[in-house]
C-alpha cells in the first residue's frame, strides 16, 4: 500500500513537472495578449512583476508546489480571480454532465455485456452490435446527430438527462465489450461446471457464481473509461452548450492563459490517479486472489 | 500483417484518385449556392459557402487518412519498441515504467491541445500531437502483452542455449505478438481518426481551406440542423473507414 501511495504521488509530481515544462515553451502568454497594442509598454512588465512572472522559471515552479501544498493554483492570468475559484464555478455542470453519462455507460455496458454472454439469438446479436457500433462512432458525431434528430426534446428540462445519456452510450460499449468477454471466459470455468452439476438455474449461477469474477477486468475499465469522460468533456461540453470546465480549458489554451490551464491538468491528473486507486481496492475486495 | 499492407494499399488508393472523381475544385466557392441540398450537379449538396461537398469529402479523405495512418503508424513502430525494451531488459522496466505511469495520467485530448499549441498548425504537428500521447498507451499495452510470451517454455529454452535477448525478441516473441499487434491496430486506428477529428472540432487541427474530414465536421455545426449533408457526409465515411479497417483487422486468418 505505501509503494502504491509513493507511485501515485510519483505520478501526479511528473504530471505537473510535464506540463509546466510544455506550456512554458510556448512563445507569448495571456499578458502579452493582453497588452497588445498598448501605450504603456511598462503595463505587461508591471503586471509580470507583480504574478511573479519575472522570476527564473525554477523559483516559479517551488512556488507553484508551495502553492499546491497549500490548495492554491494561482491566479488567472486573463481574469485575475483565483484559479480554484474558477474551476469551483464550473466543476458542478461538468461533474453533472460526466457523472451522469459514467452511470448511464455502467448501466447500458453492463446490461449489454451480459445479454451479449447469457442470452442467445437476436438479443444477443443486438448487444454485440451495439458495442461494436458505440466503439465505431466518434462520441461527438452522435452527439451533433442526436442534436439533429431530437433537438427540440434537448431544450426541454425534464430531458437535461440527454446529453450524459449519448455520451454514457460510448463508454457503456466499451465497458459491454470487456464485461461480456469475461462473463464467457467465467462460464467455462470449473465452478461454473461444478453450479451447473448441482442443478441450480441459469440465473442463480449468473448472480452468485459468475458475475463477481466477470467484474473484476470491468472495473478498471470503468475507472478509465470515467477519466476518459472527463477529458472528453472538452468536447461534448461544446456540442451541448455547458460551460463546464472542458470549455474553460479549451479557452484558457486558445487564450495562453496558463495558470489556469495547469489547474486543469493538476486537478485532472489528480481525478485519474484517485480512480485508478479506488478501481484497485474495488478488485481488492472482489477477488480474493489479489489479497494473498 | 498481409491484411493491413493490402488495406494501406486500398487507402493510398482513394487518396490517389480523389482528383479524378472530384466533379469541382474542393476550394472553389459559390456564395449564391451555399447550403443548397443534394441535386444532380451537386450530388452531397454544398456547404455554407458553397463549396461542393462531394469534392471537399474525396480531398479531405487524402488529408484526414494521411494524418491518421501516419500517426498510427508511427504510434505502432514507437509502442512496440518501447514495449519490447520494457519486456526484454529489467532494468529499462523499472526506469522507464513510473514514467510510463504518470504519462497515463495525462489526458491524450490535453496532450495535443498543449502540443498543437506549442508546435503551431500544420500536418507534421498535427501528426506529432496525435503520435506522441498515445506512445506511452500503445507502449504499455504491448508490455502486458509480451510479458505472458516471454515466461513461455520456448523462450525459456532459447535463453538456456544461450541465445541473445535481441535473437529471443525477433524470433521467438514478435511472431507471437503479431495478432496482438494486427487487433490493436484496428483500435489505434479510430483513435487516431477520432482524436485528428476532435482536435479539428476544436479549431485546431485544420488549416484555413483546407479540406479535412474533422474540418468538414466544425465547419457544418453552424448549420447542421437546415444541411444536414454537410456533416453526414465526413461523419459516415469516417465511421465507414474505423468500420472497415476493424472489419479486415478482426478477421481470422
Amino acid at each position: 500500500m505505501f509503494r502504491r501511495l509513493i507511485t501515485s504521488l510519483g505520478t501526479l509530481w511528473l504530471a505537473v513537472t510535464l506540463t509546466f515544462v510544455l506550456l512554458r515553451l510556448v512563445p507569448g502568454d495571456a499578458i502579452a495578449a493582453q497588452f497588445e497594442g498598448s501605450s504603456n509598454p511598462q503595463a505587461a512588465q508591471l503586471k509580470r512583476v507583480a504574478l511573479g512572472l519575472d522570476q527564473p522559471p525554477l523559483v516559479q515552479y517551488a512556488s507553484y508546489w508551495v502553492g499546491l501544498v497549500r490548495g492554491d493554483l494561482g491566479v488567472s492570468l486573463a481574469t485575475g480571480l483565483p484559479v480554484t475559484e474558477m474551476l469551483a464555478q464550473r466543476w458542478p455542470g461538468t461533474l453533472a454532465l460526466t457523472g451522469g453519462g459514467m452511470l448511464f455507460a455502467i448501466v447500458f455496458g453492463l446490461g449489454a455485456g451480459m445479454a451479449r454472454a447469457w442470452t442467445h439469438g437476436i438479443i444477443a446479436r443486438l448487444a454485440a452490435f451495439y458495442s461494436t457500433l458505440a466503439l465505431s462512432i466518434p462520441a461527438y458525431w452522435t452527439a451533433t446527430l442526436a442534436l439533429l434528430l431530437l433537438g427540440r426534446w434537448f431544450a426541454h428540462p425534464a430531458y437535461s438527462f440527454l446529453p450524459s445519456a449519448i455520451i454514457g452510450v460510448h463508454s457503456g460499449g466499451v465497458i459491454a465489450q470487456i464485461f461480456g468477454g469475461a462473463l464467457r471466459d467465467v462460464a467455462s470455468a470449473d465452478y461454473i461446471r461444478v453450479a451447473r452439476a448441482k442443478g441450480l438455474s441459469d440465473s442463480a449461477i449468473l448472480w452468485r457464481h459468475a458475475l463477481r469474477p466477470a467484474l473484476v477486468p470491468v472495473i478498471m475499465v470503468i475507472a478509465l473509461q470515467a477519466g476518459y469522460l472527463m477529458s472528453g468533456a472538452i468536447l461534448t461540453e461544446m456540442i451541448f452548450q455547458r460551460y463546464g470546465v472542458g470549455l474553460l480549458l479549451r479557452d484558457s489554451v486558445l487564450a495562453q492563459d496558463y495558470p489556469v490551464v495547469q489547474g486543469i491538468v493538476v486537478i485532472l491528473a489528480g481525478v485519474y490517479v484517485l480512480l485508478t486507486f479506488a478501481a484497485e481496492i474495488a478488485v481488492w475486495w472482489l477477488d480474493p486472489r489479489v489479497r494473498s | 500483417m498481409r491484411r493491413i499492407l493490402l488495406l494501406f494499399l486500398i487507402f493510398a488508393a482513394a487518396i490517389l484518385i480523389a482528383p479524378l472523381f472530384a466533379p469541382f475544385d474542393p476550394m472553389r466557392t459559390d456564395t449564391n449556392n451555399a447550403l443548397h441540398s443534394p441535386d444532380l450537379t451537386h450530388v452531397l449538396g454544398t456547404d455554407h459557402l458553397g463549396r461542393d461537398v462531394l469534392s471537399r469529402v474525396l480531398y479531405g479523405g487524402q488529408r484526414t487518412l494521411f494524418v491518421t495512418v501516419s500517426a498510427t503508424t508511427g504510434t505502432l513502430l514507437a509502442g512496440i519498441l518501447t514495449g519490447m525494451i520494457l519486456g526484454a531488459w529489467p532494468l529499462a522496466q523499472r526506469i522507464l515504467t513510473p514514467i510510463l505511469t504518470a504519462c497515463l495520467a495525462l489526458p491524450p485530448l490535453l496532450l495535443a491541445l498543449v502540443l498543437l499549441t506549442v508546435s503551431g498548425r500544420g500536418i507534421a504537428p498535427l501528426i506529432m500531437a496525435l503520435t506522441l500521447p498515445q506512445i506511452p498507451v500503445v507502449a504499455r499495452a504491448m508490455q502486458s502483452a509480451i510479458r505472458p510470451l516471454s515466461a513461455a517454455d520456448y523462450v525459456m529454452a532459447a535463453n538456456s542455449v544461450g541465445a541473445t535477448r535481441s535473437h529471443v525478441l525477433w524470433w521467438h516473441i514478435w511472431p507471437n505478438l503479431v495478432p496482438f499487434v494486427q487487433r490493436y491496430t484496428g483500435v489505434l486506428f479510430s483513435q487516431m481518426l477520432f482524436q485528428a477529428g476532435a482536435l479539428s472540432l476544436l479549431e485546431l487541427g485544420g488549416e484555413p481551406g483546407v479540406p479535412d474530414w474533422g474540418v468538414m465536421l466544425a465547419d457544418g455545426r453552424g448549420a447542421f440542423l437546415y444541411a444536414p449533408w454537410t456533416v453526414l457526409a465526413p461523419g459516415l465515411l469516417m465511421v465507414a473507414c474505423v468500420v472497415g479497417v476493424n472489419w479486415v483487422v478482426n478477421r481470422d486468418d
